[in-house]
């Protein structure tokens, strides 16, 4: 069998058969299905009478008057606007201010492979630790400012890696040869460096944004008395299946604002305002 | 009024730079009058584009006893303080403005107000011809045209020196000619001072009002481009700029600058003494260009007798391999010259094209 010559060329032929191509064409479009069905499905039992049978049928926007009709929410969804918010700006600086000092460093690598942990310590364990240094060791009550804290620790690695993009792809020369040119350090940074980092400083901020707004594990840890968004949808879900639907109508809700207001600022950063490329 | 072409526009003294445990300049001194093209020539790792940064003031260096611009010492000012402007080998044009924005900014920094900024930006790019061009986006330019915008960023401000980090590195051959031809009328038209970096002779020779060869973080050999092709002073200088020819012998008479060697064999050649102060009986070297040496009939009274071991036909010219009792020679025959075909028994040269110096 060894020396069978056909054999090599039977292995050539499968190595450049179009199934390989068909199959990935096939996989990339079954994994688009897995993203999209499900929310299609959500958005369509949120407006079903009968949104726990599974099936969409019978359409009403009764749950949504419910959700309306019910105050609960307004107070979680704002906090979490807000704490998400603030998390979002204080990701875009910090971000900016390591991301730019990383690729000078002798050895970047470590460095950064120190802030990126907390992307892989699970949520658990995070919450758990920082609630054990601020609740039981510092003795201070928990609140908006512990949850943010934990949102920070979570969101900035997102935040670093994404002004890494464009901060090891920046140019030194140029900064060169803005004070070449006179202008001052702060000129330079301002002129020169921000305006060419500018889509990984907003990127950096809207990472921040969206990973303060989801966040549920580290929140149960650090959040005392306080409900977040996400906090006040689990309670819910959790508690009382009668709540259920109206979660469904929220989560569409958020659904159909976030989407498309997340595309138009990519587009706006990458295709509208980028004069780099 | 004093003669301005006198004034020094750029002192430099005993500047030493240090990276870490690498000497990159060690005790360079350099001078530039007003309106001069002071070329500063040398391969890469010479040292040549520190002393660039440090006269930008990009790079401090470890310590220099006065650097000077127009009169005012600079030493301790950073390079956004300092009167003079850079034209990058990489260009370093800003992608995130267009062609009009990148030349005006400097003025813009200089606080002028916009519309005589756009006015003098508009008509810096018309001086390298490329007014057209002005709402451009960097993106969209040709090499050549990155380069000229380079250049009118950079003199748009006045400055009082320019400096150039080789230029035109980037361009093809044909664009490279052309532009060089255009930088020293650009030179002249302006009447600013060009501290002009190249590691090609060619440039050098042919832009500049004096050349600075530079090895190893020090200054090797300075003068008129003439003084450098045909006066080199030393084995690095001649090798450098395109000897092929570089013998070894010792000196054994000199009087004056006329020189008169003796080679192994016992063969005794003259040439002119380009390194001052060298002793008879001290080893030489006798170099001599290729394209110098003509054949001569076979039993003509002067020069020395040669046998072919290699032709080599490079197009313009044919490189003729010779064994001569001076040593291995190369000469170098035009394309239609006589010389390239025919059998050579006895070559030689005019004396004035072979110099001597020491051997390092």
């Amino acid at each position: 069998m060894a020396n069978d010559p056909t054999q090599p060329a039977a292995r050539l032929e499968l190595s450049y058969a179009p199934i390989w191509k068909q199959l990935a064409k096939w996989g990339g479009l079954a994994m688009i299905a897995l993203i999209y069905f499900p929310l299609l499905w959500l958005i369509l039992l949120s407006i079903s009478r009968n949104p726990l049978g599974g099936i969409p049928g019978e359409f009403s926007f009764e749950h949504y008057r419910a959700l309306f009709a019910n105050p609960d929410w307004h107070m979680p969804l704002l906090a979490s606007l807000v704490i998400a918010t603030v998390i979002g700006l204080i990701c875009a600086v910090v971000a900016t201010l390591v991301g730019r000092a990383l690729p000078s460093l002798s050895s970047p690598g470590r460095v950064l492979l120190m802030f990126v942990v907390p992307l892989f310590v699970p949520g658990m364990s995070m919450g758990a630790a920082l609630f054990i240094v601020t609740r039981a060791m510092l003795d201070l009550k928990l609140g908006y400012w512990s949850v943010a804290l934990g949102h920070f620790v979570w969101a900035f690695p997102f935040a670093l890696l994404i002004i890494l993009v464009v901060t090891t792809r920046f140019d030194h020369r140029l900064v060169e040869a803005g004070r070449d040119l006179g202008a001052s350090n702060w000129r330079v940074f301002w002129d020169i460096e921000f305006p060419i980092l500018m889509p990984g400083i907003v990127g950096a901020a809207l990472f921040g944004f969206l990973m303060s707004f989801n966040e549920l594990m580290r929140s149960i840890f650090l959040r005392g008395t306080v409900e977040t968004m996400p906090i006040w949808s689990w309670i819910q879900a959790a508690a009382q299946q009668s709540q259920v639907p109206i979660i469904f109508s929220l989560a569409s809700i958020m659904l159909l604002l976030t989407l498309p207001l997340l595309c138009g600022v990519f587009w706006l950063l990458f295709v509208k305002l980028d004069k780099s490329a | 009024m004093t003669d301005s072409t006198a004034v020094p526009m750029l002192e430099v003294e005993d500047v030493v730079h240090r990276y870490g445990t690498v000497t990159a300049l060690s005790h360079v001194s350099l001078s530039a009058l007003k309106g001069e093209f002071l070329t500063i020539l040398g391969s890469s790792g010479s040292g040549k584009t520190t002393m660039l940064r440090v006269i930008s003031g990009l790079e401090r260096p470890t310590s220099v006893r006065r650097l000077r611009i127009g009169g005012v010492d600079v030493a301790h000012l950073p390079a956004a303080k300092r009167n003079c402007t850079t034209v990058f080998q990489s260009y370093a044009l800003f992608p995130h403005m267009n062609v009009i924005e990148n030349v005006a900014y400097g003025l813009r920094i200089r606080k002028m107000n916009s519309t005589d900024a756009l006015r003098e930006a508009h008509r810096a790019l018309g001086m390298v011809q490329l007014d057209s061009k002005a709402d451009r986006r960097i993106s969209q330019l040709s090499g050549g045209e990155r380069q000229r915008v380079a250049l009118a960023r950079a003199v748009v401000t006045q400055p009082s020196i320019l400096l150039l980090d080789e230029p035109l590195g980037a361009l093809d051959e044909r664009l490279r000619e052309d532009m060089q031809i255009e930088l020293v009328e650009l030179q002249r038209t302006l009447g600013m001072t060009f501290i002009y970096i190249t590691h090609s002779q060619e440039e050098a020779l042919t832009m500049s009002d004096r050349v600075v060869l530079m090895s190893h973080g020090r200054i090797v050999q300075s003068g008129g481009p003439l003084d450098l092709f045909d006066r080199p002073n030393s084995r690095f200088a001649a090798g450098f700029m395109g000897y092929e020819n570089i013998l070894q012998a010792r000196l054994i008479g000199r009087e004056g600058d006329l020189g008169l060697v003796e080679f192994p064999g016992g063969l005794r050649l003259q040439g002119l003494i380009t390194a001052p102060a060298l002793d008879t009986g001290t080893p030489v070297h006798l170099a001599i260009r290729a394209e110098r040496i003509s054949a001569l009939a076979p039993d003509a009274p002067e020069g020395i007798a040669a046998r072919i071991t290699s032709r080599v036909y490079r197009g313009k010219y044919t490189d003729i391999s010779l064994d001569t009792p001076a040593g291995p020679l190369r000469m170098r025959s035009w394309h239609g010259a006589q010389d390239e075909s025919r059998e050579i028994r006895r070559i030689g040269w005019s004396t004035n094209d072979a110099v001597i110096f020491a051997v390092d």
